[in-house]
């Protein structure tokens, strides 16, 4: 038997009934539609996911010693490492900044400095910050204003209040010059600010210039967990050359002591997100392509058990094992052909439904349409053996046998 | 030459003796065997009667029937001569050649090129079309499209239907079936016809008409064998033999 013989004879069994051969490739076609709307939506999402991520996450760098450096303890970095910073080319603002860890909680005062302690809160942390920290970190006063460089040349007592730090402490206004004490040590607050662009978390602490912790309080405790670090605000795109510099510059004699925190690029954070919904998609689209193909396996198995006496003729009249085998192959890989074909019409049209519906540009790759019905044909192949086996099996002495049964 | 080889067979000269038995014994299989591989309804029927000890020799030219009650072993034994099923004992040679030495294969392909098989019913694809049924055969011989089509049709001519050669199987009265099944017996030019009840259900118009097929088919150099309930092929056969009880047979000349 020749090869185009065997599709004719698969052909002509699928054409005399059509409404069966529907019901039997539907399942492949709906699990061939899903993996074609699973990729094409992915690849249609991806330009909208590129445009959910801000140039903003692409911009900050933070700078921390990663390995022990020649101080054993305290400030890592130089003095002027904010002047230092500032000189590299792309960046826009930097500054040093590490929490304290104290043992007395702050405690506010209405008056002025020293005049005798109210509420005790414990719960506002306090944060040691220079002042070119509070503009990488996009701190904007909204009541007072910010410390500057005098205020960190000369160790003043000065605080900035996170509006809802302010809140918990019972601040509300200027007026009266509150101060904070902090660990016995008055500072006057200068101003409360309500928007900490980059570090959201600031506006619920007090922040003082570094300057003035050192003195008050001691250099960081490394022990506590107080690790300093420099933030640093760059232009847009300058964020990996920075990155590269930064521990140069810091320290040009051991810049191996300096680990800085690249921003992943949006690049990298777009594949890792698509990565995700891909291998969704897949395994939601092989539990799919699977119950296809067992139900496509199953009626056809029930199919070859029905038509018994047809294959058992096509014996008697010189048809052998193989090719008993192969009707049955070429049938299922036929409807798998077809629910292939009808599966990747629905598929790329509800891509393009969803797609308009949603203003998106449809994305599809033909690597994804076009092999789609030839999956289909592989799936209903893979479905139609073990019936095939069956099939091969049946004994040709049935085709005279039924004459009795009849 | 585009026709099959065996044209040349049948050209050869052959054997006188064209079917040796020898004390065959055969049966069906088992009813629960059979169950477990087809369908339910088949568990309640009755298997073809078991057969043991036939002897039987058909020559070339000859036109025999086997005669016998119901459920003697008639339609197990044509499955033994079909090549349809293997005997449990004895030994079967068609056309000289010990066929319990063969496979599978060349049992397929002696069924498919030395005999021509006509069922009871006929067994034709329903849904297809007279001219398709009686190409398959050749089908399976792996003979190309257009001439598996043009040899079909010339079968059709033979048996009198090339004018309903495109109307599907199912639409044909159960007399035009039965001339399907023989032309579509006929299409790989097979010496021998083997035929199982090819009247039966048949009206006695429908039934002359098929038994006068054959003993022409007959008298064109075939050798016929043929089991009926009724007399009527009997009457035309050259030799006429019974199945009794068990299997044991008695010959009579017709």
């Amino acid at each position: 038997m020749r090869h185009a013989d065997a599709i004719g004879e698969a052909l002509a069994t699928i054409v005399v009934r059509p409404a069966r051969a529907f019901v039997t490739s539907l399942g492949i076609a709906v699990a061939v539609a899903w993996f074609v709307v699973a990729l094409g939506l992915v690849s249609t999402a991806n330009s909208q996911v590129a445009a959910a991520f801000t140039q903003r996450l692409a911009t900050q760098l933070r700078v921390i010693q990663t390995r022990p450096g020649p101080v054993p303890a305290g400030d890592p970095f130089p003095a002027d490492v904010q002047r230092r910073i500032d000189a590299v080319d792309g960046v826009v603002a930097a500054g040093v900044y590490w929490p304290l860890r104290l043992a007395v909680p702050v405690v506010v005062s209405a008056g002025s400095p020293g005049a005798g302690a109210s509420r005790p809160v414990s719960s506002v942390p306090v944060v040691a910050a220079s002042p070119g920290f509070l503009s990488a970190a996009g701190i904007r006063a909204g009541l007072g204003r910010r410390y500057g460089d005098w205020a960190q040349a000369h160790a003043a007592q000065v605080c900035l209040l996170g509006s809802a730090a302010a809140r918990s402490l019972g601040i509300s206004a200027l007026r009266g010059q509150p101060s904070v004490v902090i660990n016995e040590e008055a500072c006057v607050v200068i101003g409360i600010f309500t928007r900490a662009v980059r570090q959201p978390s600031l506006l619920g602490a007090v922040l003082l210039p570094t300057s003035t912790a050192q003195v008050l309080f001691g250099p960081p405790d490394l022990g506590a967990g107080a690790r300093p670090a420099v933030l640093i605000q760059t232009r847009p795109g300058a964020a990996q050359v920075v990155a590269r510099q930064a521990p140069y510059v810091i320290s040009p004699t051991l810049p191996g002591q300096f680990g800085v925190a690249v921003p992943r690029s949006p690049q990298g954070l777009r594949d890792q997100v698509t990565a995700t919904l891909d291998d969704l998609f897949a395994l939601l689209g092989w539990v799919s392509l699977a119950i296809g193909i067992l139900s496509l396996a199953n009626v056809t198995w029930l199919a070859v058990a029905e038509r018994a006496p047809e294959y058992a003729l096509r014996r008697a009249l010189g048809a052998r094992r193989r090719h008993v085998a192969l009707h049955v192959l070429w049938e299922t890989a036929m409807l798998g052909l077809l629910g292939g074909l009808a599966g990747a019409s629905l598929g790329v049209a509800v891509v393009v439904l969803v797609a308009r519906t949603r203003h998106w540009e449809p994305v599809l790759a033909p690597l994804t349409v076009l092999p789609a019905p030839l999956a289909g044909a592989a799936a209903g192949a893979l479905a139609g053996l073990i019936p095939a086996i069956r099939a091969a099996r049946i004994a040709p002495a049935r085709a005279l046998a039924s004459s009795a049964a009849a | 030459m585009r026709q099959p080889s065996t044209l040349e067979l049948r050209a050869r000269p052959i054997s006188p003796a064209v079917i040796e038995l020898h004390g065959i014994g055969a049966s069906y299989p088992g009813p629960g065997r059979r169950s477990r591989r087809g369908p339910r309804h088949r568990q309640h029927c009755l298997a073809p009667a078991a057969l043991s000890g036939v002897d039987l020799a058909v020559r070339s030219g000859e036109f025999v029937t086997l005669t016998g009650p119901p459920r003697s072993g008639k339609t197990t034994l044509l499955s033994v001569i079909a090549l349809l099923l293997r005997p449990v004992a004895g030994s079967y040679l068609l056309n000289g050649i010990d066929t319990s030495m063969l496979g599978d294969r060349d049992r397929a392909a002696l069924r498919g090129r030395q005999m021509g098989l006509v069922f009871q019913p006929p067994h034709l694809l329903p849904a297809r079309s007279a001219l398709d049924n009686v190409a398959l055969p050749l089908l399976y011989a792996g003979i190309p499209g257009r001439p598996r089509r043009s040899a079909a049709l010339d079968c059709l001519d033979r048996v009198g239907l090339s004018g309903q050669a495109h109307r599907p199987a199912a639409e044909l009265s159960a007399g035009e079936r039965q001339r399907v099944a023989i032309a579509r017996a006929l299409v790989t030019a097979p010496g021998l016809l083997v035929c199982d009840d090819p009247t039966a259900g048949l009206d006695a118009g429908q039934a002359a008409q098929v038994v006068g097929l054959l003993t022409e088919l007959h008298a064109a150099g075939r050798t016929v064998l043929v089991t009926s309930r009724d007399q009527l092929a009997a009457a035309y056969s050259s030799r006429c033999v019974r199945i009794g009880g068990g299997g044991a047979e008695t010959n009579a000349t017709g």
